[in-house]
Order: C-alpha cells, then structure tokens, then sequence
C-alpha cells in the first residue's frame, strides 16, 4: 500500500508540465533590442528546422521587452523557446537608458541560460546585424582568440562584474561594414551606462592589462611578430600616497617574417616598446569609468583606503619559441 | 512379486519383450534398451548354458518399485528361480556431443552439454579430477522419474548445500520439464533479473564448481544451473579467461557501460527532447529537431511503436525456420529502416536510439538478462516521457535498489 501511495505521489504531484515535442518548439538563437518611439523593439532569429531554408526573423513591439517577445508570439507559428539564446545585441539607444535594468529580465527567467555573448551595435540598428549575423559561424571566438582585438562578454561576467565594486564592464562592438558584420573592437561602462568606445590599440593594451590575450600580430616596419600565449600577472605595492602597479607580461613569440634586414634582439626591443605603447595608450584613457579593475585590486588588499592615486609600471619579458631558419641561414653567410 | 506382475504390464507396453530361454525369463523394453548387448551378452552365453553373465552394473532386486525403476532406465531383468537380477544394456538415445550454439566462444572449448545425463556428468569430470567433487543424486518427478544431481565441491558453503539438498528432495511434482522447473521450485524469491546462471557450457560449470558454487544437473536438458549467480556474472564471461586480461577489462567496462545504456538511453532521450531541451548542445538539439519535423505522433508514441515493432521481429527470428529468417530479417529491416524513415512516420534518430538500446542488451547472451533489460527500459522510457530528466533519475534510483535488495539464494546480489 504505502508503495502505491509514493508511486502515485510521484506520478500525481509533478504533472507534464514542462512536455513539447521538438518540432513545435521555435529555437531562438540570436535576440537584439531597438528602441522604437519609447517602445521596445525585439527581433528574435529562430533557427531553421527545415533543410535547405534561411533562419526566419521574427519581431515584436511592447512597453517592455517581456511584452515585446510575447507579442512575437501572435506571428510565431511555434512556440518561442528561449533556452538556447547564444547572443542579444542592444543598440546605443538601449545601453543609454537604464540598460541595466532592462537586462534584469534575462536573469529573472529561468528557461534561459545566463551564459550568452552581449554585443553592443555601432552605427546602426540592431535588428539589422542580426540579420546579417550568421549562426555558429564562430565570429566573435575566433576574433578573440586569434586577433585579441575585442573580448568576450557574457552576459554573466558583465553583471558580475557591474555588481563589484572599484570595475566596470565592458562590452564588445559589432557593426555593419558593406552589409557584412564586423567586430569592432570593445566599448567600456561606467555605472552600468554607456562611456565611450576604444579604439584598435586601446583594446589590445586592454587586454595585455586584463590577461586577456591569447594570440596577437605586432607589425613592426615590415616584420611582424607573433605573440602566442601570453600571460599577465599584475601586483601592487603601497608607497607612501600613492601605489605602484606591477603589470608584468610573460610571453612566447614568434618570428613569423622579417625581412627588413633588423636584428633579433633588435626586434625584440622594438615590440616591447610597441606593447608599452598599447599600455600607455590604455591607461591614458580621460575617463571615470573603471573599467581596467585597478582600483578593484587596491581595494581586495586596502579595504579602507579612500585614494585612489597609482603609477603603472611594466615589465615584459619574452621568449623566442620559433625564429625561422632562413634568417639563421644568412647570417652566417 | 512374481512373473505375472510382469505379464499384465505387457498389456499397457507394448514394447516391453519377455523370452523365455531353458526356464530363464529375459524381460526388457526393446525401445530402450540395446539390442547388440543383450543378443551377444545376456542370450548367446545363456543358449549355451552358461551361467556366469559378465556385466558392469549388476544389480540385486528386492522390491517392484526397484524392478520398475531398473526396467525404466534400459536394464534388463532376469528371472530365475523366484529372483530378480538386473543387467545394464542401454541404449544411447542421444545426439553426440556438439558445439554450443546458444553461447558463443572464439578461442574456448567447443563442447555443450546435451541432453545425456552421464555424458553430462562425464563433462564435467573431465575437467576436474578431484576427490573432493561431490555428486547427489535426486530422483524428480512421480511420473517422470527423473535424474537431477547436484554436484559441488567439498570446500562448498555448509548451509546453501543443506538448503538445496532439503528443497530439491522435497520437490513434489509430476514431471519434471526441463532445468527450468526445477530452478522455479527452488528459488523462493520471484525477481525480474535472474539470480541463477543457466548455460549449456561445460567449461563455465566447472569453473563455478571450482569457485565454490553448485550445479544442478537434470536429465534430457542440455542446460545446467548454476547457484548462487551475482550481478558480476552479468559483466564477466567465461570467454574472458581465455583472453588478454588488460584488453579484458575494456570489454568489461563496455559491458557494464552497455547494461545501463540499454536500459536508460530511450528514456533519457525523451527526457531531454521532449522536457529538457535546455541540456542539449544547440547543434544537437536543430538535428533532431529537424529530423521531427513532420513526424505525426509524440515521441513516446514512436518510441513504443519501435519497441514493439523490435520485439515482434525479435521473437519471430527466434520461431521461425532458419530458411525463412534471412528474408524476414530483409523485410524487418527495411520496413523498419528505410520505408518507415521515408514516409515520414518514424524518425531517423529514434531508430537508431532503439537499435542502439537493443544491441547493448544482446552482450548478455542469457536470454532472461535481455527480457528483464526489456521490462526496465520499458519502466524508464515511461517515467521519463511523463517527468522528464526528474523520472529517469528516479527510475535509476528504483533500478539500483532493486539490483541492491536483490538476493541470491541468501547471498547478496551485488558483492564482489
């Protein structure tokens, strides 16, 4: 008897709730938020179940952006299914107004994974990238691993990091360049709102600082330089007003060409005076927003300061996995 | 107990014989016993008055129930001045000895047991030559009057050989049908998975005989019991003993794997397609959903179509002459892979889903393992298409505690 009663509490209390069929499920990949005359405007990509057909788009217009995907609903012949949303794109419009907010909605639900890349939309509208922005092409991975000239945002390291305190977010940029998709280098925060853009150079010291690269070219006159496997190990020292950051980065390079007749050790000189450059750039930067996490570290080892003056120094030192055989060759001659 | 007694069983047998030579009555049923033995051993010395008759087994009767018993079992009876004496001429009835067909073995012996008692019992003392091994004999079956022993070794657990030999010399049954009804009677505790090995391998026989477990032998069934058996026995072979041990271990570990896998992957696949597509990689998850596209039932409807579809053809393989089962085979599978796959009734991943789930199960060669996979798979697959992820964990948790109160003739079925 009692074995009876637990098998019909467990069948009786937990019903199908949940229970949909594969194809009725609208798949959602990629969602992007405009601003329409006050209103929100979200466009959802929902992928193709049938071969050889194009992704549809669906969009939908409320108050808020929970109205604006339910009224998608009314055009949607499946159900919307959020579970699989890989990545939203917001338009400078969205990240102006109380953006932090607006993405609390994706926290609270609880179909949807937290883990999805956030992209902020230069020049143009977001629902227009998303059209253009193929799926599982592995853009954004790929340009951060092999270009390091943005970065990778979820949208969880973006709250985790707006929640802290002494850092600020930041977010990478796409945009449209001749009807294609282009990542464009990163934008920083400042209280969770919009502050300014960086620039190739800026993005790539911000990245030497944040221990963020992974593969990087380093032009120099006509050679370049691989840098592979970089790590950066940051510290900080107390002097008597002010504090000392350490920026040490340890690196393997390469010596992918040169043929510009430079010696090696030459070479070397000139790319850490080129990586230097990126830094300098970087932290020159005429902002409040902290988005280089400095202040962050002097707070986790000084809770109670209240100044925030530092200097930065850096330290590089590189070793040479690969140089060629060809460049070996003629010096010997 | 006299001759006439004999006479009036003559009306019911036919092919009992009764001659008469110089006073001396020669009785045996002509339909088991050897003809070349009696005519050369028994009639030609007494023809020529010799009374001195050479024979292996030769016994003295006291009683009818030992005349009838000797005169069942192929003996010839001679009477002779108010005595009975019995002589032993037998007729093999039986095919010869022959390779396994139902178990397997790539490099092991080849001989199975058959349907002859002693050739049974000769193929198991072949392979062990010891003092210490222990053969009772039972008779079982009022009407059928048939041989059952066990067989164990000396070192055997005290208590499991009293509680055998209690139960099996107080079976009360007509006819003993094959080792089958003896085990039934045997084992108090009715469980899906079989607690007991049943194999028709001698080599498998002796080496659980050696590890100090016991056999059940019955005459005219080709296969043997083997007693206590344990979840173990489900992963390890007898083949493995004739193999490479460290490669051995992988083959375990791909057994063991395929034991779960048969019975949870159809449920855990309609869990995650149908309640928790959230887990799925979303590659995966566009595949098999555009493989759905146009399928008209629910999952679970299809699932259970495939099963069933599955074990229709399962069991007419099994019946069905050897002749006809290569083109039924044809026509199951290309109902079952192709037509279906193209109409657009069932879909392509589903198949392989249930193929997959089947083919694990067919690594047990016991054919009970396999059904009571099939009753498992069943439970879970449902659990799973009515919660979810949440009812395959509890299925899982209903198996393992099953598998773990399970016992095997009062040991644990899971121990090592």
């Amino acid at each position: 008897m009692k074995k009876i009663i637990i098998i019909l509490i467990i069948f009786l209390l937990c019903g199908c709730s949940d229970y949909s069929e594969l194809n009725k499920l609208a798949i959602v990949s990629s969602l992007s938020i405009d601003k329409k005359n006050n209103n929100y405007l979200v466009t959802i990509e929902v992928l193709n179940t049938k071969k050889n057909a194009k992704n549809l788009t669906y969009s939908g217009t409320g108050k808020t952006i929970n109205l604006a995907i339910n009224n998608i609903q009314n055009i949607s012949p499946k159900k919307i299914y959020p579970g699989h949303l890989s990545r939203i794109i917001v338009s400078k419009e969205v990240m102006d107004d109380n953006f932090i907010n607006t993405l609390d909605m994706f926290f609270r639900i609880n179909n949807i994974k937290d883990e999805f890349n956030l992209f902020l939309c230069k020049d143009s509208k977001a629902y227009e990238v998303l059209k253009k922005l193929p799926f599982n092409d592995g853009l954004i991975e790929n340009s951060y691993y092999e270009t390091s000239s943005t970065t990778n945002t979820t949208l969880d390291s973006f709250y985790s990091k707006y929640l802290k305190k002494g850092i600020d977010p930041v977010i990478s940029v796409v945009k449209l360049d001749n009807d294609k998709v282009k990542i464009d280098n990163i934008a920083i925060t400042r209280n969770g709102a919009f502050d300014r853009y960086l620039n190739r150079d800026e993005t790539i010291g911000y990245n030497f600082i944040t221990n963020n690269t992974h593969n990087l070219i380093i032009p120099i006159k006509t050679s370049s330089i691989k840098i592979i496997n970089s790590k950066t190990n940051t510290k900080i020292k107390r002097n008597k007003d002010s504090y000392i950051i350490n920026i040490n980065i340890k690196s393997d390079i390469q010596i992918n060409d040169n043929n510009s007749n430079i010696k090696e050790k030459e070479l070397i000189k000139l790319t850490k005076k080129e990586i230097n450059k990126y830094i300098k750039k970087v932290t020159n930067i005429n902002t409040k927003s902290k988005f280089l996490g400095f202040e962050r570290m002097i707070f986790l080892d000084y809770p109670n300061e209240k100044n925030y003056n530092y200097k930065i120094k850096t330290n590089i030192t590189f070793r040479t996995i690969r140089k060629g055989e060809i460049n070996e060759f003629k010096n010997k001659k | 107990m006299n001759i006439n007694y004999i006479k009036k069983l003559k009306k019911a047998n036919p092919d009992l014989k009764i001659r008469i030579i110089n006073n001396i009555y020669i009785i045996y049923f002509e339909s088991i016993c050897n003809m070349y033995s009696i005519n050369e051993f028994i009639l030609k010395p007494l023809k020529k008055n010799i009374k001195n008759l050479p024979n292996a087994n030769l016994v003295d009767i006291k009683n009818k129930e030992d005349l009838l018993n000797n005169l069942y079992h192929g003996f010839t009876i001679i009477y002779y001045k108010n005595k009975f004496i019995s002589f032993e001429t037998k007729e093999t009835l039986n095919s010869n000895i022959t390779e396994s067909s139902n178990e397997k073995t790539i490099k092991g012996p080849k001989d199975a047991f058959t349907e002859n008692y002693q050739t049974n019992i000769g193929l198991i003392r072949k392979r062990i030559r010891s003092k210490d091994l222990i053969i009772k004999e039972f008779m079982i079956g009022s009407k059928s009057n048939t041989k059952v022993s066990m067989i164990y070794l000396n070192s055997c657990d005290k208590e499991l050989v009293d509680y055998i030999d209690n139960n099996l010399s107080n079976i009360n049954i007509e006819y003993v049908v094959n080792s089958n009804s003896i085990i039934n009677l045997l084992n108090k505790e009715k469980y899906i998975f079989p607690n007991y090995i049943m194999t028709e391998r001698p080599d498998l026989a002796s080496f659980n005989i050696i590890k100090n477990r016991i056999i059940i032998l019955t005459e005219n069934t080709p296969q043997v019991i083997i007693l206590p058996s344990f979840f173990m026995d489900y992963i390890s072979n007898i083949d493995d003993n004739y193999q490479n041990k460290f490669n051995i271990l992988i083959t375990r570990i791909i057994r063991f794997i395929s034991f779960f896998l048969s019975i949870i992957i159809p449920g855990y696949y309609l869990a995650l397609t149908t309640f928790n597509q959230e887990t799925l990689p979303t590659s995966v998850l566009i595949n098999f959903s555009m493989q759905r596209e146009s399928i008209p039932f629910p999952s679970i409807i299809e699932a259970l179509i495939l099963i069933i579809t599955f074990e229709i053809l399962r069991e007419a393989d099994t019946r069905i002459p050897f002749v006809v089962g290569t083109s039924m085979s044809i026509v199951g599978a290309l109902v079952l892979g192709d037509a279906a796959v193209n109409a657009g009734l069932l879909s392509p991943i589903m198949i392989i889903i249930i193929a997959l789930s089947s083919i694990s199960s067919f690594l047990f060669n016991d054919n009970d393992i396999v059904n009571s996979i099939r009753i498992w798979k069943i439970i879970i697959l449902l659990l799973g298409s009515i919660l979810g992820l949440y009812g395959v964990y509890i299925g899982i948790l209903l198996l393992i505690i099953r598998l773990a109160s399970m016992k095997s003739f009062g040991f644990d079925f899971i121990r090592r």
